[in-house]
């Protein structure tokens, strides 16, 4: 059985639709790459699997419909979300930050220990404010407070936004190992190169539409892709 | 005496979250919460007594709508309309108008939890608003409840309102005529509404709210359920309110929708905005110190101009113009109260 299984999902703000009959699968532990230029529907295919955004269509995850259920209700059922720009709450610290992750549950200091053995760095920090973090370092707390909800499903938008090639190689090492732990993942990115060669397979949107999906390295390969998101051809 | 002890105590509240050790913080809150209880019994006059009910009162409801905006940072503009509630449910509960005597103490139980209702009967239908919008709708729903009460005169006694009602007593004692028993009550709900803020904003709630004010939408992608943190907020706030309106309705013996009118919802924003909204300390500061200004410096300032310059002005009678300027004043140099938010 898929994880996650959209069927037919449209979205639409105020008449602009931004998704237009999406399909798309994902299987149990997985790690899929959504592609796409800017206002493609990458940020709203996340945000209506979240039920951030009202959506019609159908998303299953583990058989479970997730429509018209609230964002809370959805978060619960194991599905994590990690948003496009961070978003952290600036004016508390990042203890604070990540137990608002499981808030529903209550942070315990497992899950706590949890996060701070994966992001060594959040360990010293964990007292500081999260506004005076470097941006890596938020991108941490951001991954890190949706740990704390254990999520089997976790959706991460653009985790690479302005960070420095270093900081994302590390970033996405870790993602690695959260991905080798079993957690099933859908990596929204505009550094393709990066999410592709993370990814096993990936879906390609345009204008609201699925355009093209597959092998991660075969979309690598493919000229119109290689064109298209990854600088021009590599001679 | 009043005006040093009142002195002294916002210097202490401006440095209390200076103080290294939270043992020291309380000792000193004891200390200075002692002479609340003994100030009406050295100053015996009548004046005083009313003054500091009133001041305790304005406290209370300063504290209510703290959880509100203070902690769920939802700016609400129509918070008199619980106060309105809480006093008429004692207007029309205990006085001849119905001719229903129930006993002031169960009013005083049941207005919480009524005004809790209302709270979320205003609170659903604005929980997908933010800032401005949500400001606009609760004007409005603080326009309507006093417009509400002022026309429905079969029950509320029309724009008149309801007078003579009944004065309460306390074991077979009456009140009689003092706003002493009253004080202390106003003070027992602000000592109640100071603990319930404090651990409210320590728990799991608390630090929802605080979420939801930093950023509502992070809020929502953590897995808070902002639906019902929202509510809560609206909900614990407009029950401190509707206590706060029985005491007052008791006090002064009647109510008339013109006593709840927007000026008030305005007065109280306006008392978290100077004091520093989500500061505990800073509310009762903030609320204190508006209050005096009205009841205590105006007059005073009123006397000495006519004393010592032999000129006769009533500044009560600007009141609204120096808040005006007290309040544009802040957002100039300190707009996150007297007492901000403690910095990490």
């Amino acid at each position: 059985m898929s994880s996650l299984r959209i069927d037919d999902l449209c979205v639409s703000y105020g008449g602009v639709s931004a998704l237009r009959h999406v399909s798309l699968h994902v299987e149990q532990g997985e790690a899929i790459a959504l592609l796409g230029a800017n206002g493609a529907g990458k940020s709203s295919l996340l945000r209506a699997i979240s039920g951030l955004v009202c959506s019609s269509g159908s998303i299953a995850f583990d058989g479970v419909l997730l429509g018209g259920r609230p964002a809370a209700s959805i978060a619960r059922l194991g599905i994590g979300h990690v948003p496009e720009g961070r978003r952290l709450f600036a004016r508390m610290t990042v203890r604070e930050n990540l137990a608002l992750g499981c808030w529903d549950i209550g942070a315990t200091d497992e899950r706590m220990q949890g996060v701070f053995a994966l992001f060594e760095r959040l360990r010293e920090r964990a007292d500081q404010v999260a506004g005076s973090l470097s941006g890596g370092e938020q991108q941490m707390v951001a991954l890190g407070r949706a740990l704390m909800g254990s999520p089997r499903l976790l959706l991460l938008d653009e985790p690479s936004l302005g960070l420095a090639p270093q900081v994302i190689a590390m970033i996405f090492a870790r993602l690695g190992e959260i991905h080798a732990r079993g957690t099933t993942m859908i990596v929204v990115e505009q550094n393709a190169r990066a999410a592709l060669s993370f990814a096993s397979r990936a879906y390609v949107l345009e204008n609201g539409q699925v355009v093209r999906s597959g092998n991660a390295d075969d979309l690598a390969n493919d000229p119109t892709i290689i064109d298209a998101y990854l600088g021009g051809v590599i001679e | 005496m009043i005006y040093a002890y009142a002195a002294l105590a916002i210097v202490a509240a401006v440095l209390i979250d200076r103080f290294p050790s939270p043992r020291l913080r309380r000792i000193v809150i004891v200390a200075l919460a002692i002479p609340l209880l003994l100030v009406p019994l050295i100053d015996p006059s009548e004046a005083t007594r009313n003054l500091l009910a009133d001041a305790s009162i304005y406290v209370a409801l300063a504290l209510g709508l703290n959880i509100v905006v203070g902690f769920a940072g939802l700016l609400d503009l129509g918070y008199a309309a619980f106060f309105a509630i809480g006093a008429y449910a004692y207007g029309m509960l205990a006085s001849p108008q119905f001719g229903l005597h129930i006993p002031f103490w169960v009013i005083l139980l049941l207005a919480g939890p009524l005004a809790a209702l209302f709270g979320m009967i205003l609170g659903a239908p604005t929980l997908r608003l933010r800032g401005d919008y949500l400001a606009i709708v609760t004007l409005g729903f603080g326009e309507i409840v006093p417009q509400i009460f002022q026309n429905l005169t079969a029950y509320t006694g029309g724009p008149n309102g309801i007078p003579g009602l009944d004065v309460p007593s306390f074991f077979g004692k009456s009140f009689g005529a003092s706003a002493l028993p009253f004080y202390y009550l106003a003070l027992a709900l602000v000592a109640l509404a100071i603990f319930i803020a404090g651990n409210l904003r320590a728990s799991r709630l608390g630090r929802a709210w605080l979420a939801i004010r930093d950023d509502e939408l992070a809020a929502k992608h953590a897995g808070i359920d902002t639906t019902r943190a929202k509510l809560a907020a609206f909900a614990i706030g407009a029950s401190f309110s509707g206590c706060a309106g029985v005491l007052f309705a008791a006090k002064l013996g009647l109510v008339s929708p013109d006593l709840f009118g927007f000026q008030v919802s305005v007065l109280i924003v306006s008392m978290l905005v100077l004091g520093g909204m989500g500061n505990l300390s800073g509310v009762v500061i903030g609320s204190l110190v508006l209050t005096m200004l009205n009841s205590a410096i105006l007059p005073q300032a009123n006397m000495l101009a006519a004393t010592l310059l032999h000129v006769h002005v009533d500044l009560s009678q600007y009141h609204f113009a120096i808040y005006g300027v007290i309040l544009v004043a802040m957002m100039l140099w300190r707009p996150s109260g007297l007492i901000a938010r403690r910095a990490r």
